[in-house]
């Protein structure tokens, strides 16, 4: 008896050991490094570009959005003859959405594998801990996947990519002003991005005098969301507004359906856009509004030959954080032929004086490195369709409101 | 009223918990074996499910008539050729089975991610709710419960009354008095692998309808149902059916008045206590 109890802890040790098996990526299949395009061609050795990217964990279903972006644009590099004339090369990890494998394998790719370019990891919480690495080894890092601003306070090797978390849904305080929806409701996915999302609305729907009536944090890999929507739901919130990733933009979606809560808006941020999303709420999508930084109907330099080369290889439309990875990729070109150098202070001072526009929008950095020029808009699935709607000045079609009745 | 729904949510996350770590009790109770592949059983069947709608338009539960079954030959497979041929017995036998599915679920996990992607991916089905006054009853953990409740049942009289289930709880109690009553042990121990996997595959099925699953979710819900088996003690049925439900309970109403943090750490803060204070479960052993 006493041995199978020990059995039993040992069994129980082992289990927890492999659900945190995001420690060991040394040893998995998945760490191996895997290269894309040729390594040496034409007698010019590769420029090669080093990455991780969640390929699992709790960030990978999006980050391999970013990663098809890097991927699409490096091959399109190669077949126009390269960087400064010498192929180029991505070298990319697992690092299976834990930050502490990131910075493990940051170090790698500069100090091992010296690899001649770094770009960012997925999510801001693993650019936060990767951030370091960079700024150590005085390497130029475009972060196209960390809208989280605070990253780039006191850096000077980093670069947002990407419009600040911030902006993400705070026109959603505008659409409540307009439509004088007074109450507001928030689910805030407690990550660093996440959280910065809810502040920018917050401040912005505190300023036009919209009452926050209900706010939970919740850790990033909740699944059942019945007792929050059970809590939140005695405030009778005019708008719902939650900070999510996919698999939480889904099931507090359902949740909220199931126990018949009938905002006038339901707005929700990263997850949305991917059509996963749809696919798993059917017609319980339509009218969700969710957040993009880009869209094909966009006028953005090289816009419809990366629609078209996305849809030629992965069968689908891209998503914004394919356009983030494209763009970064672009500034990097953009970059090293103006300088004609991969000399990383030269890199970083070209990049910091880079006024240009991208797939991803204008790009403009303030003295930090902080993204100034890439803006953030609105979709909202109608009938089934993504559909851009906020800014009006851009919207395909108009917003449809109020959400349930 | 709060409470009586707070009490409702939890038996329903309860009977999901309970769908979850059926397959998983059996499989330990017969073998001693701790499946540590048995949450990939429940991802990767979720996502054939997934697929078979998404492309064909298959009603998941009737998906689930065929990855069951389809599961149970796996299983069955899985223990013919790969645990079966661990010699060893006792504790030595039953760590090396540990490690040989810590690996297999190592390598599924890998393979799911290449055949599926890391996607999470959930279907459009039962995502309503029934309403008895006030109360709200959400259908897809209704539907997992009642599965959970069936299956529970059907094992139950399997296990008692049929001869077939008696050679299995006479082989979970003594293998050698087992093999000298005549009982074909090694057929034993591979029918049970192989409804453990069916057990996998049915709550896989009903999982992919209640929240977005992704390989990489298949540890996580290893490590959920052996929690769910630990506090029942291990190999015992009832007691499973007790642990679940008290989980369930107990996430319920830690979500709602303690809020969501508290309600992801419970499980294991719960293990955790179960291992320190009653190692045995919370039902002592008496039926297996």
């Amino acid at each position: 008896m006493r041995a199978q109890v020990k059995i039993a802890v040992l069994a129980g040790l082992l289990a927890l050991s492999a659900a945190a098996a995001t420690a060991s990526a040394g040893n998995t299949p998945t760490a191996r490094p895997s290269l894309i395009g040729p390594s040496r061609s034409h007698g010019k050795e590769a420029i090669r570009i080093g990455a991780s990217i969640s390929a699992t964990g709790v960030y990978a279903s999006v980050a391999q959005y970013g990663l098809r972006g890097y991927r699409l644009y490096v091959d399109d590099l190669n077949r126009r003859g390269g960087l400064l004339g010498r192929p180029v090369q991505l070298v990319v990890y697992d690092d299976q959405s834990n930050p502490a494998t990131a910075v493990r394998l940051y170090n790698k790719l500069v100090s091992e594998d010296r690899v001649d370019l770094i770009v960012g990891p997925y999510s801001s919480a693993i650019t936060q801990a990767v951030a370091a690495v960079a700024e150590k080894f005085q390497r130029v890092m475009i972060d196209p996947f960390a809208a989280a601003s605070v990253i780039f306070t006191n850096t000077h090797w980093n670069i947002q990519a990407i419009a600040p978390s911030e902006r993400y849904l705070a026109s959603i305080a505008d659409i409540c002003k307009l439509r004088g929806y007074g109450t507001m409701a928030l689910f805030v996915n407690n990550t660093p991005s996440t959280a910065a999302i809810a502040e920018g609305l917050k401040a912005r729907a505190q300023a036009f005098g919209i009452r926050i009536v209900y706010e939970q944090r919740y850790p990033k890999d909740a699944s059942d969301f019945s007792s929050m929507v059970l809590s939140a739901k005695p405030a009778q919130a005019d708008a719902i507004v939650g900070t999510t990733y996919v698999p939480d933009a889904v099931s507090l979606t359902r949740e909220l359906n199931r126990q018949g809560v009938k905002p006038k808006l339901l707005a929700l941020s990263i997850g949305v856009v991917e059509p996963q999303f749809q696919k798993a709420l059917g017609s319980l999508a339509n009218r969700v509004i969710g957040n993009t930084q880009w869209w094909p109907t966009l006028d953005r330099p090289r816009n419809p030959e990366f629609v078209a080369a996305y849809r030629r290889r992965y069968h689908e439309s891209p998503v914004y954080q394919v356009a983030l990875g494209y763009g970064a990729m672009q500034l990097l070109e953009q970059a090293v032929e103006q300088a004609k150098s991969l000399d990383q202070a030269t890199l970083r001072d070209t990049i910091f004086a880079l006024r240009t526009n991208t797939v991803a929008g204008h790009f403009e950095l303030d003295d930090e490195g902080r993204q100034v020029g890439y803006k953030s808009y609105l979709m909202q699935w109608q009938s089934g369709k993504p559909k851009l709607v906020w800014p009006p000045t851009v919207a395909e079609a108009p917003l449809q409101l109020p959400y349930r009745q | 009223m709060i409470v009586v729904q707070l009490a409702v949510n939890g038996i329903l996350l309860g009977g999901l918990y309970l769908l979850m770590a059926q397959g998983l009790n059996l499989v330990f109770g017969v073998m001693k074996i701790v499946n540590l592949a048995h949450g990939v059983f429940i991802v990767v069947a979720g996502l054939v499910v997934y697929r078979l709608y998404d492309a064909y338009g298959v009603n998941p539960l009737l998906s689930a008539l065929a990855v069951a079954p389809a599961f149970f030959v796996l299983g069955a497979l899985l223990q013919r050729l790969l645990i079966e041929r661990i010699k060893a017995t006792g504790v030595q036998g039953e760590l090396l089975s540990l490690m040989l599915t810590y690996g297999l679920s190592y390598i599924l996990i890998n393979v799911a991610l290449r055949v599926f992607g890391a996607q999470y991916l959930s279907l459009p089905y039962l995502q309503s709710s029934l309403r008895i006054g006030s109360i709200t009853i959400d259908e897809s953990r209704l539907v997992a419960s009642a599965l959970a409740v069936l299956l529970a049942a059907a094992l139950y009289v399997w296990l008692t009354y049929t001869p077939s289930g008696k050679q299995i709880r006479a082989t979970s109690q003594s293998t050698i008095g087992a093999v000298s009553c005549g009982i074909d042990t090694r057929r034993v121990r591979m029918i049970a692998f192989a409804t453990g996997s069916a057990l996998a595959a049915a709550a896989g099925t009903l999982l992919v309808v209640v929240r977005p699953v992704a390989p990489q979710l298949g540890d996580d819900f290893t490590v959920l149902s052996f929690v769910v088996i630990t506090l029942g003690g291990l190999g015992n049925y009832l007691g499973a059916a007790l642990g679940a439900f008290l989980l369930g309970s107990a996430q319920s109403f830690g979500g709602y008045y303690l809020g969501p943090s508290v309600e992801s750490a419970l499980p294991f803060v719960a293990m955790l206590l179960i291992m320190l204070i009653r190692p045995q479960g919370l039902q002592p052993r008496v039926a297996r």
